[in-house]
């Protein structure tokens, strides 16, 4: 008997969980689907131009999508355009939801990541007067462009200024699961090193997840035991480990992030951030322009902003090389150094 | 080769035996509860508990100490709702522990989000000192292996010993091994299965979450989601690897630690094999142990996984 009312109790909570699900995921969808049509009907006469952006995650997630929603955020004043937004699109999703944008007469679609090419290759052809955008790509179609992003220059600063520090010329480079953003970070980064300092090694290891910090701490710690003596760390919430084993064992870091450097104040050498948002910026601005078509050139990099420097530690370095540093990051900025 | 053999350094045992410590220490706990009959796939979940709440009590207390407290006094919790559900209500095992799994992932994001907010950077809070055993750690090369680890490391070697004496040497392990082999029989005898079942539970979840908390207290001193990656299962494999032996459970769990500690030093030695290769050798490892100690039926408990009915 009291086996029955257990089970029905279960029952109950599942229900009531299931429908707290269902009602809120709805209305995070709909708002974008309904405040279009207002909007057709209160402004018939000028049409407002109407971009949307598809997030494979969250908005808070403190990195890739939460760049991505500020740059939207910051386009939606700076134009005075209409946007709506969808988090955690699928796989599976994905075709569903561009299509459903497109649908609804959005201009411009920005698609926040290369595994959406595959969708938008389908659906920009059906669209041909709608216009696409796919971050980290270098997608080129009709109406649809990718939005490049140039990671060797992150990896190649790093590397400099860690070749410039290195007294046992062994650098190291713990990198979280192996994708294209982290092997051109790494290829940036081995060749930062040899500029920096020629008899100077690189060593490079993956921790396979991006967020075992335990695995990541661990990782550093054996490279500090094979002889290296600085290190960058560009493997997400596992580099948190590896800042982590930099601050115990007094070696210098590159962090990729200002906040970062709370974890080791006295150990980091610099933080080079990656500022995604301008990245969706320049794609709105293009819109906005009339500048939107195949030849639109989107690069993330130094020259256009997204990638900064800052919190370079001036104890460190001697001046020669503060000297060699600050060069370094001007000519990046100048293109002088371009991959 | 000389390459591979100067991977083998004193910092290797060190890294080895300290990632091994939570396999161990959380598989312990299982194969109390094994041995009574329990299967608990929720190890992952409960680790994953344990590294939450460890950090919040030392957040909210200011003491690491407070954390693992509060860590284990989750651990007694889930334990009894684990007991609850596969005991009582006697839900299906499997599900049951996967169910707490996909709870624990989804509740410490949530609730790390709603106490410290959305950081970029997780919040460090106090952690728990090395502490080196007087005299034992000035030992050469022994001495900074095995004696200058955290004090929750060398519990979870102890919980080795300790477990294998109350299982073989204790009426108390007479017992849980009757009520693992023929719950039945044991009840006849007058032994309170169901009494003995909970406790093993109590015993598997707070095991399970002070393993937790030496990730996120004693490896490192903050909690990032999904700290315990993977390594809860890791501590059901090992029962199985050390057929529900505690010795040979903990040799399990330094196979896990001794593959990772080889695979991260493999790497960095530019030795050419890819890196996915290399991340997954210490599961590789483990598997072909499985396959060449052949282990004899024998020795799972015989009634493993199978709800218990009181007449």
């Amino acid at each position: 008997m009291l086996r029955k009312w257990t089970v029905l109790l279960l029952v109950f909570l599942l229900m009531i969980s299931m429908s707290a699900c269902q009602t809120s995921a709805p209305a995070e969808e709909e708002q974008p689907l309904i405040a279009p049509e207002e909007e057709e009907a209160s402004v018939e006469a000028p049409e407002q131009t109407k971009i949307a952006l598809i997030l494979p995650g969250h908005i808070n997630d403190a990195g890739w999508n939460a760049a991505a929603y500020n740059g939207l955020m910051e386009a939606e004043t700076l134009f005075g355009l209409e946007v709506a937004y969808t988090e955690s699109v699928s796989l599976v999703d994905q075709e569903t939801t561009i299509r459903d944008y497109a649908n609804r007469g959005y201009n411009l679609i920005l698609c926040h990541g290369n595994e959406f090419e595959d969708a938008v290759a389908i659906v920009a052809e059906e669209f041909p007067d709608t216009y696409f955008a796919i971050s980290n790509s270098g997608i080129r179609l009709d109406n649809a462009v990718g939005m490049f992003v140039q990671n060797e220059e992150q990896g190649y600063i790093a590397g400099y200024a860690l070749g410039l520090l290195t007294q046992a010329n062994q650098v190291g480079f713990v990198g979280s699961v192996e994708g294209v953003a982290q092997k051109k970070t790494e290829a940036g980064f081995l060749e930062g090193v040899k500029a920096a300092n020629s008899s100077a090694e690189a060593i490079v290891a993956y921790t396979g997840s991006g967020d075992d910090a335990a695995l990541g701490k661990e990782t550093a710690l054996s490279m500090f035991d094979r002889g290296v003596d600085a290190i960058f760390q560009y493997a997400q919430g596992s580099g948190i480990g590896v800042i982590q084993a930099a601050h115990e064992k007094n070696v210098p870091v590159v962090v990729t992030s200002v906040s970062q450097k709370e974890i080791a104040p006295d150990m980091t050498v610099l933080s080079v951030m990656s500022n995604m948002k301008v990245n969706i910026v320049s794609a709105v601005e293009a819109y906005v322009d009339g500048r939107f078509n195949k030849d639109l050139y989107i690069v993330g990099s130094f020259a256009s902003g997204l990638y900064q420097v800052s919190e370079i530690n001036e104890m460190m370095f001697t001046e020669e090389q503060l000297q060699m540093l600050n060069d370094t990051i001007e000519a990046l900025k100048n293109g002088e150094i371009s991959f | 080769m000389e390459n591979i053999l100067a991977v083998l350094t004193q910092e290797f045992f060190y890294a080895m035996i300290r990632m091994a410590s939570p396999i161990i220490l959380a598989a312990m706990g299982e194969v109390m509860l094994e041995r009574a009959g329990i299967f608990n796939l929720g190890l992952e979940g409960m680790m994953l508990f344990g590294a939450f709440f460890a950090v919040l009590g030392s957040f909210l207390f200011h003491s690491a100490w407070a954390g693992v407290a509060l860590a284990m006094m989750v651990g007694v919790l889930l334990g009894l709702l684990f007991g609850w559900a596969v005991i009582s209500i006697r839900a299906n095992q499997a599900v049951t522990g996967t169910a707490i799994n996909i709870l624990a992932l989804g509740m410490t994001s949530m609730l790390a989000r709603m106490i410290w907010g959305v950081m970029d950077v997780p919040l460090s809070v106090s952690s728990i000192d090395v502490f080196a055993i007087p005299l034992l750690h000035k030992m050469p090369l022994l001495g900074y292996v095995l004696f200058q680890h955290s004090p929750l490391v060398y519990l979870a070697y102890l919980s080795v010993p300790l477990a294998a004496f109350v299982l073989y040497r204790t009426s108390w392990g007479l017992k849980i091994r009757a009520i693992g082999e023929h719950p039945k029989a044991a009840e006849t005898m007058g032994i309170h299965v169901l009494r003995w079942k909970y406790a093993m539970a109590i015993i598997a979840g707070s095991c399970a979450t002070l393993a937790g908390s030496i990730l996120s207290l004693s490896f490192m001193n903050l909690f990032v989601d999904n700290i315990s990656a993977g390594r809860g299962f890791m501590a059901v494999v090992s029962v199985i690897l050390g057929q529900w032996n505690p010795w040979g459970i903990a040799m399990g769990g330094l196979i896990f630690g001794f593959g990772n500690a080889l695979q991260m030093r493999l790497q960095s030695f530019g030795i050419p094999i890819p890196t996915d290769l290399l991340l997954i050798f210490p599961i590789f490892l483990a598997l072909i142990v499985v396959l060449i100690s052949k282990g004899s039926s024998a020795a799972r408990p015989s009634a493993l996984a199978k709800p218990y009915y009181k007449e």
